[in-house]
């Protein structure tokens, strides 16, 4: 595949596709989040069943970057909101509670990630399940009205994947997080435990690392 | 940088993107609910200062029953203050008299030599002399008497409509 080809792919297919601007946590959490805090750390469960429902897509999203499993993510999550409300009456308020939530999150998928040792072997060999059979790269692919391009998209979307896989977990995770669209940097700074810039020098190194191997994949 | 660098990096966020994304399951939450259920119930926020409160005067009573027990000076009954005076020879002796008869038979027998006279060792003092009554005159106080106090009326100049003193 010739560079400007994938250029004129790319910009073409990208357009197909715009991502849903998801939620995000900017600045401190509105009125009626606080509220429901507040309510749910008096011990009631239905202003958490609301925080529950909430929250709910940004922690699975947040669990996967780290698992790449939509069940483990899934369990992770439901997990995560089991230690909240333990944990909720210790809730200081120092950050947000989504934040605070999502840090709960990410360890849980971190200890997950530890636990299985054949997470690796799982990511090389095949796409995230996404529970309906369907790879979700093959999804966007076929958005594309043109057969052709829809097939050079495909091949390009497998070599981006494969050079996602490629990173080492701190640029992975990293890029995974940034792209999910659920976090600021400050947040996935929090989360990591590293300053705002390091993240997006992560952010950056990854891209080019991929950028690489995608052009390392051409010329082959 | 190639021109085709930022088209590049969309597409590889999006891929990233796709890779973080899932729907959560429709019973998410119901499923959320039945862990807590299953897991043991929050510690509510007041039940830690009503614990430690709890704690401290229960270990505050433990503490006053120990040092009760620990002053308390009991009056020794008339048989044990007998007994404290009596020497160890005589109490031996007023046991044996105690014991009864079929006891003394199950134990076996065992001469009782007589103890040598107990002799104290403590030099008796010589009695104290008698003390005489103290007698403390009566206080008598002497009456204070205060001037009664007299208060001049203060006298406020009139003030004119624009503020100046007239």
């Amino acid at each position: 595949m010739s560079t400007a080809r994938v250029t004129a792919v790319v910009a073409n297919l990208v357009t197909l596709t715009d991502p849903q601007d998801s939620p995000r946590a900017e600045g401190r959490e509105a009125p009626n989040v606080q509220a429901l805090v507040r309510a749910a750390r008096e011990g009631d469960r239905e202003a958490f069943g609301d925080l529950v429902v909430l929250y709910q897509r940004p922690a699975i999203h947040t669990a996967l970057a780290a698992l790449h499993d939509r069940d483990d993510a899934e369990d992770v999550a439901q997990e995560a909101f089991v230690v909240a409300w333990q944990k909720l009456p210790g809730f200081r308020g120092d950050a947000t509670f989504r934040t605070w939530l999502m840090t709960i999150v990410w360890r849980k998928a971190l200890d997950r990630r530890r636990q299985r040792q054949a997470w690796w072997t799982r990511v090389r060999s095949g796409p995230p399940d996404t529970g309906d059979g369907l790879d979700p790269l093959s999804a966007i692919a076929g958005n594309g009205p043109d057969p052709e391009r829809a097939a050079l998209w495909r091949d390009l979307t497998r070599q981006i994947r494969r050079g996602i896989d490629g990173l080492s977990p701190k640029l992975r995770d990293t890029l995974l997080l940034a792209a999910s669209g659920e976090h600021t940097y400050e947040e996935i700074a929090m989360l990591l435990r590293v300053p705002p810039g390091t993240v997006k020098w992560r952010v950056a190194e990854a891209r080019r690392l991929v950028a690489k191997q995608v052009d390392r994949g051409e010329a082959s | 940088m190639r021109p085709h660098d930022h088209d590049l990096d969309e597409a590889i966020d999006r891929v990233a993107r796709v890779m973080t994304e899932a729907a959560p399951a429709p019973d998410f939450a119901r499923r959320v609910h039945a862990r807590i259920d299953a897991a043991a119930p929050p510690r509510k926020p007041w039940t830690t200062p009503t614990l430690a409160a709890a704690a401290i005067v229960v270990a505050a009573l433990a503490a006053g029953i120990v040092w009760m027990r620990g002053h308390r000076n009991p009056t020794p009954t008339a048989t044990e203050a007998t007994r404290l005076a009596q020497p160890p020879a005589a109490v031996a002796a007023a046991a044996a008299a105690r014991a009864p008869a079929d006891a003394v038979a199950a134990t076996p027998a065992r001469k009782v030599t007589a103890a040598p006279a107990f002799k104290s060792s403590v030099p008796e003092l010589p009695p104290l002399d008698r003390l005489e009554a103290i007698t403390q005159d009566s206080i008598q106080p002497t009456r204070l008497t205060i001037p009664p106090l007299t208060v001049e009326a203060i006298v406020v100049p009139p003030v004119d409509g624009d503020g100046s003193i007239r």
